[in-house]
C-alpha cells in the first residue's frame, strides 16, 4: 500500500486541494457580484463588441519571477494539462515579447505554506500559480487587480480587459469585500476532479453491478470481498489521511442536501462577498458554525460517521496504516476494485499506466432513503472543479502585493493579458485535454473513442448545480486534522459513535474560538 | 600512571591560562587575531541560531500567524497549551519514547562496546568496529521508510510472523493505535547505536592497561570489572549521552512525521510534532513558539539536573 498504491500522492492532494478550493460556479445560478463581475460578460466567446483591433504592446523587456506549482518540465507536461499548456503560452507571449523573460520559481512542497513563506520574507514571485487557499486568499497579500481590468486588455478586442472573463470566474477570484485578487483563464463545460475508479473486471468476475446508489455499493462490495478480492482501497493513514476527509466530506455533502446546506446559503454574514455554492469561506463556515446553521452534534454528521464506518469494512484491511511506498497501487495491479482517482489521474492511466483490465470511472454512489433517512438520493458533487457544465477555471493568477513596487509589474499584467485574451482562452480550450465544451454537448460527441469516454464519464458534469462542501477543512486545518484523527480513533474503534462526536464537538468549538479570536476584524460578536 | 596522573588538571591549560592581573581590553588585544578569526563563525551563529531563539521567545507572548496577525496576548498561549488536546496528549507519548531511548542509548551501545572492547584479537575489534559503523552512513530518511514497509500489512514482521505460526498476531502494527508507538520504537532494531558505541569504545580504550591489569590481579572480572572499572570510567560518555538522548527525545519528531504523520488518531504524536502543525499547517506561529520555549525549558531543566547530579569518576578526581 503506498501513495501511488492509493495513486493520489501528496503531489496530487496538493493538486487536488487546490482544485477543491477551487470551485468554480455555475453561470447562470447567481447573480452577478456587483463590485467586480459585469453583468453582461457570460462568456469570454460572446464578449462585447470589438472596441479596436488588439495590439500588443512593443517593447517590453527584463525579467519576472512566476512561482509555478511544480518544475513544469517534459515529464510533468506529460502527466499535467494545465503545465504543458501553460509553457505552450509562456512560449507564444515571448514571441510576441522577444525582449523579455520569464524566470519559473517553482514552489516545492504545499503551495499555501511555500507562498506564505514567501509572502513573509518578502521574496514571492512576481506572479505566482495559486489556488484560492482560504487561509492565504486575503487581500492584504495580494494586489488588487479590480483597477487594472477597467483597462483595456491590448491582446482583446474588448473595451475592458474585464470584458474577456465570464462572470463566475471573476467572482471566483473576489476576496471578502470585493478585491479582486485571482484571474483564471476559463475552461469551459463542466469537469468535476474527484471520482471512482473501477475495475470492470472484478466487478464481473464477483457478478456485481457498477453501483449507482449507496445500497447497490454495498451489495456490489459484499459480492467482490465475498468472492475473495478487496471492494475498495480507503487512504486513511499517515500521509494519506487526508483522502478520508473526501469521502466524509462527500457523505455530509449528500446528506446535508436539503436540511444544513440550505441554510447555510441563507445565513450569510451580510458583510462577507461570498456567494452560495463556490467554496465556503472561513469566515462563511465560522459563521455558520457560531450561528448555529451548522452542528457537529447535527444528525447529518453523525450519519456520516456511520456511513463512513459502516462502508470500512470493505476497505484494504489496514486503512489505518500509512501506505507503504514499496507495493505500488493496488488497483492499477488489479488488487482492489475501486479506488479515488482525481480527473489528473486520466491521463497516465489512458497514455502510460493501461491497467491490463477494463475499466471506467462512476461517481460517488448517492445515498437514498434505503440506506438514510436524510439520503436524497443526490449526485455526487465534485470538490473543486465546475458543478455547473459551463465553466471552471484553470491557470489561476495571484499577483503579490510587493509586485507593486517592482519594474516587472508592466510585464507580469501584458502576459496575464495575454493569457486570459479570448484569443488564447479559445485555443487553451481547444488543446486541453479533455477539451472544453458547450453546455449540452454531450460526451459522446467529446469522446467518440469508448475507452476514453468510459475514463473520463464520472468528470463529465454538464448540469447546473453547486461545488461539494467539505465543512470542516472550510474552517481551518486544525479543524481538518482533529476531524481526520478522531475518524481514525472511531474506525479503530478505540472511540464509540457518541464519544467521537463530542470530542469533535469540543475540537471544533475549541478551533472555531481561535478562529474568531484570530479575525477580529469579522466582529463576530454581533453575528447572530 | 595512577587515575590522578589522569586527571583533568594539565599542565598545558594551566600554562594557557591568561594572567589575572591583565585587563580584558589588554586580553583581548593580544589575542586580537585570534577573536577576528573566530568572529565571523560567532557572529553567525549569533544570527542563524541565538537571534531566531530570541524571536521565538518574544513571539511566544503574541498571536502571531506570520504576516498578518501580529496582536501581544500575554501568556495566553501557554495558557491555550493546557486546553490543546492534542497536545496533552502527545506527552505521554513523548515520554514513553523517551524513557525507551534512554534505556536503549544505556544498554545495547554500551554492551557492544564492552563486548568488542574485551575482544583480544585486534584485528577482530578493527572490523567488528567498521561492521557496527557502516550502517550509519544510510540516509536515516531511507531507513525510516525501510521500517514503515516492514511494519506494513505484508511486511517483513508480519511475513517472519506467518513463517514461525504467529498469524493471530499479524497486523498493520503503525495502523493500530494499540501498537503504533510501540512499532515506532522498534525502528533500528537491535539498536546497535555505531556512533554511540564508538564513544563508549572511545572511552574504554582510554582506561590504563594497567589499572585493568591491577583489577584482574585483584580479582574483579566480568561483570564485576564492568560496574566497578570500566562503567565509572566512562561515566563522561554516559553522561553526555543521557543529554543528548534527552535533547533529541524531547525535539524529534522525524519518525511520527514521517512514519505515522502523528496516528492513528494522536497515538504517535508528540509535542515537537504538534509544534510543527501548529507552524507550517495552522500557521500559528505564536503558539507553536511558545511549545518551543516550554521544550527548551525542560530540556534545559533535565539537562541541568544531569550536569548537576550525575557526576564522573574522571570530573571527581579532576577536583
Amino acid at each position: 500500500m503506498s501513495e501511488s498504491r492509493g495513486k493520489l500522492n501528496r503531489r496530487g492532494f496538493l493538486r487536488l486541494s487546490a482544485v477543491a478550493a477551487t470551485g468554480v460556479v455555475a453561470a447562470g445560478c447567481v447573480p452577478a457580484v456587483p463590485t467586480a463581475a459585469p453583468t453582461t460578460a457570460p462568456d469570454a466567446s460572446a464578449a462585447t463588441a470589438p472596441a479596436s483591433e488588439p495590439v500588443a504592446p512593443a517593447g517590453l523587456a527584463g525579467k519576472f519571477t512566476w512561482g509555478t506549482q511544480g518544475k513544469w518540465d517534459e515529464k510533468t507536461e506529460a502527466e499535467w494539462e494545465t503545465a504543458r499548456l501553460a509553457n505552450q503560452l509562456m512560449k507564444k507571449w515571448l514571441e510576441k515579447q522577444p525582449e523579455a523573460q520569464i524566470e519559473q520559481v517553482p514552489i516545492a512542497g504545499a503551495l499555501n505554506e511555500w507562498i506564505r513563506t514567501q509572502l513573509t520574507g518578502g521574496t514571492a514571485p512576481d506572479v505566482t500559480f495559486m489556488w484560492r487557499y482560504p487561509d492565504i486568499f486575503r487581500a492584504e497579500w495580494w494586489l488588487d487587480l479590480n483597477p487594472e481590468l477597467d483597462k483595456k486588455n491590448p491582446y482583446s478586442t474588448n473595451a475592458m480587459w474585464r470584458d474577456d472573463f465570464r462572470s463566475d470566474i471573476l467572482e471566483y477570484g473576489l476576496a471578502e469585500k470585493g478585491e479582486l485578487i485571482l484571474l483564471a483563464v476559463t475552461l469551459k463545460g463542466g469537469w468535476g476532479q474527484v471520482a471512482w475508479l473501477y475495475n470492470e473486471d472484478m466487478f464481473k468476475k464477483a457478478g456485481a453491478q457498477v453501483p449507482k446508489t449507496w445500497s447497490e455499493l454495498l451489495v456490489a462490495c459484499k459480492k467482490i470481498k465475498d468472492a475473495g478480492m478487496i471492494p475498495f482501497y480507503q487512504g486513511a493513514g499517515g500521509d494519506s489521511a487526508w483522502m478520508l476527509d473526501w469521502l466524509f466530506s462527500l457523505v455530509f455533502d449528500m446528506l446535508a442536501e436539503k436540511t444544513v446546506l440550505p441554510k447555510l446559503w441563507e445565513h450569510i454574514d451580510p458583510t462577507d462577498k461570498w456567494k452560495p455554492g463556490t467554496p465556503p469561506s472561513a469566515k462563511q463556515m465560522a459563521h455558520a458554525l457560531k450561528t448555529g446553521a451548522l452542528s457537529v452534534k447535527g444528525e447529518e454528521f453523525k450519519e456520516a460517521f456511520k456511513i463512513v464506518k459502516d462502508f470500512s469494512q470493505y476497505w484494504q484491511s489496514d486503512f489505518l496504516a500509512p501506505p507503504d511506498t514499496a507495493s505500488g497501487d493496488w488497483w492499477t495491479q488489479g488488487k482492489v476494485a475501486m479506488r479515488w482517482a482525481g480527473m489528473w489521474d486520466i491521463k497516465p492511466l489512458l497514455n502510460e499506466i493501461q491497467p491490463a483490465f477494463e475499466w471506467g470511472t462512476l461517481l460517488m454512489p448517492s445515498i437514498t432513503s434505503e440506506t438514510s433517512a436524510l439520503g436524497t438520493g443526490a449526485a455526487q458533487r465534485h470538490l473543486g472543479g465546475s458543478e455547473g457544465g459551463s465553466a471552471r477555471a484553470d491557470l489561476p493568477f495571484m499577483v503579490p502585493k510587493t509586485t507593486l513596487d517592482k519594474p516587472t509589474l508592466p510585464l507580469v499584467l501584458d502576459f496575464m493579458q495575454f493569457c486570459t485574451a479570448p484569443e488564447q482562452i479559445d485555443w487553451f480550450n481547444k488543446n486541453y485535454d479533455p477539451p472544453g465544451y458547450e453546455p449540452g454537448t454531450p460526451i459522446e460527441q467529446i469522446f467518440p473513442d469508448e475507452k476514453k469516454r468510459k475514463a473520463y464519464q464520472a468528470y463529465y458534469t454538464d448540469v447546473e448545480g453547486r461545488n461539494g462542501v467539505q465543512p470542516l477543512s472550510a474552517l481551518s486545518n486544525g479543524a481538518n486534522k482533529a476531524q481526520i484523527a478522531i475518524m481514525q480513533n472511531y474506525l479503530g474503534d478505540k472511540l464509540s459513535l457518541d464519544q467521537a462526536l463530542d470530542q469533535l464537538d469540543q475540537a471544533v468549538a475549541q478551533e472555531l474560538d481561535k478562529v474568531i479570536a484570530e479575525n477580529p476584524d469579522w466582529n463576530a460578536n454581533d453575528w447572530q | 600512571m595512577s587515575l590522578a596522573d589522569r586527571s583533568l588538571k594539565p599542565t598545558m591549560q594551566t600554562a594557557n591560562r591568561p594572567k589575572e592581573d591583565q585587563s580584558l581590553l589588554a586580553r583581548i588585544m593580544k589575542s586580537k587575531y585570534l577573536y577576528l578569526m573566530v568572529l565571523p563563525t560567532a557572529g553567525l551563529v549569533l544570527l542563524f541560531s541565538y537571534l531566531p531563539a530570541l524571536i521565538a521567545i518574544y513571539r511566544s507572548f503574541y498571536m502571531w500567524d506570520g504576516i498578518r496577525l501580529d496582536k501581544f496576548i500575554g501568556f495566553g498561549n501557554f495558557s491555550t497549551m493546557l486546553q490543546d488536546p492534542v497536545l496533552l496528549e502527545s506527552i505521554p507519548n513523548m515520554l514513553k519514547l523517551l524513557l525507551f531511548s534512554l534505556f536503549i542509548t544505556l544498554t545495547v551501545p554500551l554492551t557492544n562496546a564492552v563486548l568488542i572492547y574485551r575482544l583480544a584479537h585486534a584485528r577482530m575489534q578493527y572490523w567488528l568496529r567498521v561492521l557496527f559503523i557502516v550502517p550509519a552512513v544510510v540516509p536515516s530518511v531511507v531507513t525510516i521508510l525501510l521500517w514503515t514497509s516492514f511494519f506494513s500489512s505484508d511486511g517483513l514482521i508480519n511475513i517472519i510472523l506467518r513463517a514461525v505460526g504467529l498469524d493471530t498476531i499479524t497486523r498493520a502494527w503503525l495502523g493500530d493505535p494499540d501498537t503504533a508507538l510501540y512499532a515506532i520504537m522498534g525502528v533500528g532494531f537491535p539498536w546497535a547505536g555505531g556512533l554511540t558505541m564508538l564513544f563508549y569504545l572511545a572511552g574504554l580504550m582510554n582506561i590504563p592497561e594497567s589499572l585493568i591489569d591491577a583489577a584482574t590481579v585483584d580479582g574483579a572480572t566480568g561483570l564485576r570489572r564492568f560496574w566497578s572499572i570500566e562503567l565509572p570510567l566512562i561515566m563522561g560518555q554516559v553522561k553526555l549521552f543521557i543529554i543528548l538522548t534527552i535533547i533529541g527525545g524531547l525535539q524529534n519528531f522525524s519518525l511520527p512525521l514521517i512514519m505515522t504523520d502523528g496516528g492513528p488518531g494522536y497515538s504517535t504524536m508528540v509535542p515537537a510534532l504538534r509544534m510543527y502543525y501548529a507552524a507550517t499547517q495552522e500557521f500559528r506561529m505564536g503558539y507553536a513558539s511558545a511549545i518551543g520555549l516550554v521544550l527548551f525549558l525542560v530540556i534545559f531543566g533535565l539537562t541541568y539536573v544531569n550536569l548537576r547530579y550525575i557526576r564522573t569518576t574522571v570530573e571527581f578526581e579532576a577536583q
